[in-house]
């Protein structure tokens, strides 16, 4: 692991202006989205019981996530839809005496997009001190252990959408999914009709991965909260590596 | 005029190969304009409101819509002049005997277009989903609507091409040409409708011509102007367009 770290600094670290760009488009998206949000608070107290710092700091976790994402395991996961399947370039990844779907997930990581933690952190601390929100200890530990959980439903549901590109010869659009669906993680559950909420609670928990963790720093933990995390994530775990394997069964090498 | 006729029905075929991509493309860019539309019902509804800065729920919901819709229809994602410059594929298209320019937007046209028409079932979906918030236009503000569009497309792609340009003079434009794209999705509205912005604010973003990309256009379609004014915004997107076409054909004179 720490050869690949090194490897992807030494990487991304060659084209400094691609970095810096990076950067500055972060800079950009955080604020056209407070300036969006600033529009929406104008108009009303709270959202779905939340309020404005409230949800500035679950749009700031749910960044981080995202960051976490693009860190350890985005461009491997892409890649399976991008060329190693359609070029049967995963025969050198099944040679391996190793898991595959993790081998590929973390083959790639990019380093340098850990630096984009750093805005969302700084926008989360800004929404808890300048909202004066009080939070009890017991209520952070909690929190960064469902966090962690967090990250990795968020990670099996990013491998889950792409294994669809084991069937598919050209699936280049599956990669914009988990983007779209992540806007979901912006906001609070409850601005989703019923029937809705409960799809992105079972069925694709895509909701579980920022709005649980941060409910339980504000509102304190629930058994059936931590519970819940556990048991989807276990759930979620056991569906993606099926359908994984499933889709190596069905792989047909395109190489040589 | 055969040749030119063949390179964009291949431009055109190029997109419609693969058929899952074309369905998974559509129902990922379907959950933006939902997400939004649950937000805003919650917003409206939760709180009383019937209208911010003179948007009602269906005005604004519209609005969202109609986005989408021109989302398709910019040409910023079809644009590859600068990959083109760069990776010197470029030169192909010199020493072929066609205009490299005129090549260059017929790609464009090409995959704009049929980006467009895979965006109708999507208003199919929506109109059955939640038609009954939405607002339609009369016939002069409909017929008004699809002539900004047209008018619109030129200047986008007149404005865009200036930075692909810029590929000629200081090489990879890439991470540049994202952060433009982004920004200029904030100043003309495509992320909420100007008219939600402060007075003051709003007054400098409605100066700058990127209004003419989405916000004017969507507010065409929700019956906003007479025809005194609809003809006035025709001869300013015109004059800025040959603005921005001065300006892009005389830097790429210079260097092809």
């Amino acid at each position: 692991m720490w050869v690949l770290i090194k490897n992807s600094w030494i990487r991304d670290a060659k084209i400094g202006g691609y970095q810096i760009g990076v950067f500055a488009y972060r800079v950009l998206e955080i604020t056209v989205t407070l300036v969006f949000f600033q529009i929406i608070f104008s108009n009303i107290e709270s959202l779905a019981g939340w309020t404005y710092y409230e949800i500035l700091f679950l749009y700031a976790f749910s960044k981080i996530v995202i960051d976490l994402g693009s860190t350890l395991f985005k461009v491997g996961v892409r890649s399976i839809s991008e060329n190693l399947v359609r070029t049967g370039e995963l025969d050198f990844f099944l040679l391996r005496p190793v898991n595959t779907m993790f081998l590929i997930s973390f083959s790639k990581p990019r380093v340098l997009d850990s630096i984009n933690c750093i805005f969302s952190v700084a926008i989360g601390y800004y929404a808890l001190i300048a909202g004066n929100i009080a939070i009890k200890s017991e209520n952070i530990i909690w929190f960064l252990f469902l966090a962690l959980f967090g990250v990795v439903i968020y990670y099996f549901l990013s491998v889950l959408v792409i294994t669809p590109a084991f069937w598919v010869v050209k699936l280049w659009s599956i990669k914009y999914v988990m983007n779209r669906l992540g806007q979901l993680m912006q906001y609070p559950a409850g601005i989703l009709p019923g029937a809705i909420r409960m799809i992105f609670f079972t069925a694709f928990p895509i909701l579980a991965v920022s709005y649980i963790p941060v409910r339980v720093l504000f509102w304190g933990p629930k058994l059936e909260y931590v519970v819940y995390m556990i048991v989807i994530t276990l759930i979620l775990g056991i569906v993606t590596r099926a359908i994984w394997k499933l889709g190596e069964r069905s792989y047909a090498s395109a190489s040589s | 005029m055969r040749k030119y006729w063949e390179y964009y029905k291949i431009a055109v075929r190029n997109q419609t190969a693969y058929k899952v991509d074309i369905v998974v493309n559509i129902a990922s860019n379907m959950v933006f304009f939902y997400v939004f539309f649950a937000l805003w019902v919650r917003i409206f509804s939760q709180n009383g409101i019937s209208e911010i800065n003179t948007y009602s729920l269906s005005m604004t919901v519209t609005y969202y819509l109609i986005t989408t819709v021109i989302f398709r229809l910019v040409p910023w994602d079809a644009i590859y002049l600068n990959q083109d410059v760069w990776s010197g594929y470029f030169t192909n298209d010199l020493i072929k005997p066609w205009n490299a320019r005129v090549v260059q937007f017929l790609a464009t046209m090409g995959e704009t277009l049929t980006s467009f028409v895979y965006g109708i079932p999507v208003l199919v979906v929506v109109f059955l989903t939640v038609g009954k918030y939405l607002v339609l236009p009369d016939a002069l503000h409909a017929i008004s609507f699809v002539i900004t569009l047209l008018i619109g497309f030129f200047l986008i792609m007149s404005f865009v091409l200036i930075f692909h340009s810029f590929v000629f003079y200081f090489g990879d434009q890439d991470p540049n040409i994202g952060i433009v794209t982004y920004l200029l999705m904030f100043l003309s509205g495509g992320v909420f409708p100007l008219g939600f912005l402060p007075e003051k604010t709003r007054v400098i973003f409605e100066s700058l011509p990127f209004k003419y990309i989405f916000d004017v256009p969507t507010n065409m379609f929700l019956n906003k102007f007479d025809s005194t004014e609809i003809a006035l915004i025709w001869l300013k997107m015109i004059l800025w367009t040959l603005v921005f076409l001065w300006n892009l054909f005389g830097r790429i004179q210079k260097r092809t």
